[in-house]
């Protein structure tokens, strides 16, 4: 990845790509493997952007889905007893904030789709733009919204 | 007052350190390590393969007959399970604590090495396996059988050294073909077996090349 393309199309959205990642990564070893795989990924993908959505949103989609991907691939290698315990494997100073790392904790407990679509509501993405992301339809995305807010409220409290 | 969700999302990223990039390093190491070790592990699985087939060619060869033929097949095979075990130990010499892309540059030097060197050699294995292996069967008691039976059916058939003609000829041709196309044919072999680790190899090499421009 030439280094003039990962400072001005990259460098300048990496808040997304931090933010995506850390929802569905539990140490910092983790978070690090797929940022840089998200950012590969944009590197390698770049020529099929079509400019048919924002490239911000772009950058949403492909960070999601290489997290999705590399969250499949994870929970193929690893069978479950190899797994440690949720409270053992979160990176509790991934943050300063108190708040924050708690909220992250809770979120990292919603199903894998549920996370995508509350980072995007959290980042003030239209429901439209929610669903194209996601590729799901608007209908049920308020909803979707509304008890997952429910859900994160009651594991935060 | 509780904070809602919204606004320990927004108050959270409002300090810079909440949001530090990564430094974009050990990926490139992390990703050769895991494709040389996948193939050094497949070729090790080859080996031993082959090794195996060798093994169980010659136990059959003595149950139907064809000793000689088995023995042959056996070294033939031991040949390339002996080459194959060499190539296997030049890997080591490959200096690990050079940097990921001299690592991979040099392991796909040695790939190359490795399919020049078996090209060559199939160029006469192939002809001469196949051979043995027919030459094996025509001499078992079940080539016995089947050729009584054609000499029945044909009694006018043209022999040399007690050989149809007729068998000699496309034996001959495709122990020919097979030596002469030796080369496509062990790649096409290698690319069904190895295709994909190689593309992935070559895809890490031109990324690596590009990152230092």
């Amino acid at each position: 990845m030439s280094s003039d393309f990962y400072t001005t199309q990259i460098l300048p959205y990496a808040a997304i790509i931090i933010k995506i990642c850390r929802a569905y990564t539990d140490t910092q070893e983790d978070f690090e493997d797929y940022y840089q795989e998200v950012c590969l990924q944009i590197w390698r993908s770049k020529d099929s952007f079509k400019e048919q959505s924002a490239w911000s949103t772009w950058i949403y989609r492909l960070s999601l889905n290489v997290c999705l991907t590399f969250l499949k691939k994870k929970k193929k290698q690893n069978a479950p007893s190899d797994l440690l315990p949720d409270e053992v494997l979160v990176d509790s100073r991934a943050f300063a904030n108190e708040s924050l790392n708690q909220l992250y904790g809770a979120i990292r407990q919603l199903s894998e789709i549920d996370r995508g679509v509350f980072l995007l509501y959290l980042e003030k993405k239209s429901y439209q733009e929610i669903a194209d992301i996601i590729g799901t339809n608007t209908n049920n995305i308020g909803v979707r919204i509304t008890r997952i807010k429910e859900r994160l409220n009651k594991n935060i409290k | 007052m509780e904070k809602s969700i919204e606004t320990i999302w927004k108050e959270g990223f409002i300090k810079n350190d909440a949001l530090v990039v990564p430094k974009l390093n050990d990926l490139y190491n992390q990703k050769s390590i895991d494709i040389i070790t996948k193939l050094k592990k497949m070729f090790k699985i080859n080996i031993i393969g082959v090794g195996v087939f060798s093994i169980i060619l010659l136990v059959m060869s003595f149950f139907i007959g064809t000793p000689y033929a088995g023995i042959l097949l056996f070294l033939q095979l031991s040949l390339l399970v002996f080459v194959g075990y060499k190539k296997m130990k030049n890997i080591d010499s490959i200096d690990k604590n050079s940097n990921s892309y001299q690592y991979l540059k040099s392991f796909d030097e040695w790939l190359k090495g490795v399919v020049i060197v078996y090209t060559k050699l199939y160029g006469v294995l192939y002809p001469s396996i196949f051979i043995t292996f027919i030459s094996g069967l025509y001499l078992s008691h079940y080539g016995e059988i089947i050729l009584t039976k054609i000499i029945i059916k044909f009694p006018d058939l043209y022999m040399i050294l007690g050989v149809p003609v007729l068998l000699i000829i496309p034996v001959l041709l495709i122990a020919c073909l097979s030596g002469v196309f030796a080369g496509p044919i062990y790649r096409t072999d290698l690319n069904l077996a190895y295709g994909h680790l190689f593309k992935k190899l070559e895809e890490l090499l031109t990324d690596m090349e590009e990152l230092r421009k």
